[in-house]
């Protein structure tokens, strides 16, 4: 069921490869957990270890750069992991993976940011 | 100003209920007072929650009341009336005494005692309109009549036991002089034995600045203080001036400069004075004294460390910084993070349209100008007016020149700072707002979470300062 999850998250936006099976037995379930894990990680920093300390990076603008950061942090995961679990040179399937990726990871983290901001005190209106 | 700077009285339920007696219609001065106490009224309607009482730490945290509506259940929702009328006061001296229905005996008595010229400096024929001009023989001739003024019924039949009066007065003009002691008679002669047996206060404040010297006007500073032995000569035989339970005197000797010599109207406005500051310690120090305490008649007289010409903070006693400078220290903190800071930090949590809505005024757009109107009158009368040489001693207290930090706020007591210590800095005070602001109930209504914010971190401001100069 799991697996499931994220491989028609994934075979949705970029289609199944046949030449290569791992993506679906293997490479989708880690990539989405680890980009998953790695967005509300961001977003917990954002907003309730930061958030909380100091009134440093808590602006619209600052969330911004996060929920970036996060999306190019996505796109290493997918591009990383399917590299090295699948031994080869970077072809277009592996590119687009990527590129939704970062897509994912920023609306994970988009996401996280609607759970946690009540929590938060200089960033509870951020971004809205 | 004290009150709204949340100085402690000792009691629950307090409730002061001013009153301006002047028979200058249109006094400058008076006008500002009767708009600043009316603000106050207005502001402690919208800003404060009813729980605050007396006693407690908040701004405007005593309830004010109009003398009008003692008796009225609906009294706190109607507007603030703070001065008596005169009746038939837009008519001379002369009328009013009915000079040309006397018999010709008593018409020489009277003009034996009242200059009947019509030159500048009119007696028998001053109109009433613009006050006494100087002259107490005059006011104790009428304010006897504000004994049957219905305002002045009204306040003596709603005066009940346990109610106390604190009367403010000049002795070197006109209406203080002649009114302090027909009010102090008017009470202790009155048919309700409460008000006749009640507690009575008064500071009757003595030469403190001088004027302009000029001819034509019947203001003569060279003569204050003959004005006033004169009147202390009267107080010191008078049996009802000697039954005041507390009476403050305060005078001020060291008084540079000259104010404008405007005999009253509309052009009378002058700067406020340290003088006047320290003279409303005075209804303080009363309240919250004990009724036993009270028993005997006593008098006194406000006593500082040092000095200082111009005065400032350090002059003060330690007793009188901790009792009424604090306060104020923590309002003028107030008063510029409110008028410099909250406007311009839009980013920021407490900011925004869903916490107090600034953009918007807090939604309450009238009571919004009206406590930043509070603020920069406070900001005018401790920086600029009270900073006045021209005005007599000058009292240097607060600077709020600079909208980047606030550790040079207070005059001598400069907070340091250092490479990882930047003191009150603006991210400082916006981080400070913040925290105070979402800790509020999420359910109080946006004003007084407003003020709530402010107070904490005015607070916050004045702790992190530590002692004071």
């Amino acid at each position: 069921m799991q697996l499931s999850i994220f491989s028609t998250l994934y075979e949705f936006a970029i289609g199944q490869n046949q030449d290569y099976p791992e993506y679906d037995e293997v490479v989708f379930s880690s990539v989405g957990w680890l980009t998953l894990a790695a967005a509300l990680l961001i977003a917990f920093l954002f907003y309730i270890v930061l958030g909380r300390m100091k009134p440093i990076w808590h602006h619209t603008s600052h969330w911004f750069i996060t929920a970036f950061l996060t999306g190019i942090l996505g796109f290493a995961i997918a591009f990383a992991l399917s590299k090295d679990e699948l031994q080869i040179s970077p072809d277009g399937y592996l590119i687009r993976f990527a590129c939704f990726n970062l897509l994912y990871a920023m609306i994970y983290y988009f996401i996280c940011s609607l759970l946690l901001k009540h929590f938060s005190i200089f960033s509870k209106r951020t971004p809205f | 100003m004290l009150l709204a700077s949340g100085v402690k009285i000792d009691k629950k339920d307090v409730s002061i209920i001013p009153v301006i007696i002047d028979t200058d219609a249109h006094n400058g001065d008076t006008a500002r007072t009767r708009d600043i106490l009316k603000n106050y009224y207005d502001i402690r309607k919208t800003f404060v929650n009813k729980a605050v009482t007396p006693d407690s730490q908040h701004f405007f945290s005593t309830p004010i009341s109009s003398f009008n509506r003692l008796n009225q259940d609906n009294a706190e929702n109607a507007d603030l009336d703070v001065q008596f009328n005169f009746q038939n006061q837009d008519t001379t001296f002369a009328n009013f005494i009915n000079h040309s229905g006397l018999d010709q005996v008593n018409k020489d008595v009277i003009e034996l005692l009242y200059n009947d010229s019509l030159d500048e400096h009119p007696e028998l024929h001053l109109n009433l309109s613009v006050g006494f001009k100087g002259n107490p023989n005059i006011g104790s001739v009428v304010f006897n009549e504000l004994a049957d003024s219905p305002h002045f019924k009204n306040f003596e039949s709603n005066f009940t036991s346990g109610d106390r009066v604190f009367i403010i007065s000049s002795i070197f003009g006109g209406t203080g002089s002649s009114g302090f002691p027909t009010l102090v008679k008017m009470m202790r002669s009155s048919t309700n034995q409460n008000l006749a047996q009640t507690n009575i206060g008064a500071i009757t404040v003595m030469p403190y600045f001088n004027v302009e010297t000029d001819d034509k006007s019947a203001i003569n500073s060279a003569i204050f203080d003959t004005k006033t032995k004169a009147a202390l000569a009267y107080y010191a035989d008078d049996k009802f001036i000697k039954s005041i339970n507390a009476l403050y005197y305060i005078s001020d000797n060291k008084k540079p400069g000259a104010l404008p010599n405007v005999e009253g109207g509309k052009g009378q406005v002058n700067n406020g004075h340290v003088v006047e500051l320290i003279s409303a310690t005075s209804i303080i120090d009363f309240i919250n004294r004990s009724d036993s305490d009270l028993q005997t008649p006593q008098a006194f007289e406000f006593g500082a460390n040092q000095d200082g010409n111009p005065f400032t903070i350090k002059d003060f006693s330690l007793t009188t910084k901790d009792k009424y400078i604090k306060h104020l220290v923590h309002f003028a903190y107030a008063s510029s993070i409110a008028l410099q800071y909250v406007p311009t930090l839009t980013k920021e949590t407490f900011y925004d349209k869903k916490e107090l809505n600034i953009d918007n005024s807090l939604g309450v757009p009238n009571g919004y100008q009206k406590i930043l109107a509070f603020f920069n009158e406070f900001s005018n009368w401790t920086s600029k007016e009270m900073n006045d040489s021209n005005s007599g001693r000058a009292f240097i207290s607060f600077n709020f020149d600079t909208d980047q930090h606030l550790n040079n706020m207070i005059h001598g007591g400069e907070l340091k700072t250092g490479l990882f210590n930047k003191g009150l800095s603006k991210s400082k005070i916006a981080e400070m707002l913040t925290r105070n602001e979402v800790n509020e109930p999420k359910d109080m209504p946006i004003p007084e979470k407003y003020l709530n914010m402010l107070y904490k971190t005015a607070f916050q401001c004045t702790s992190l300062k530590g002692e004071l100069p």
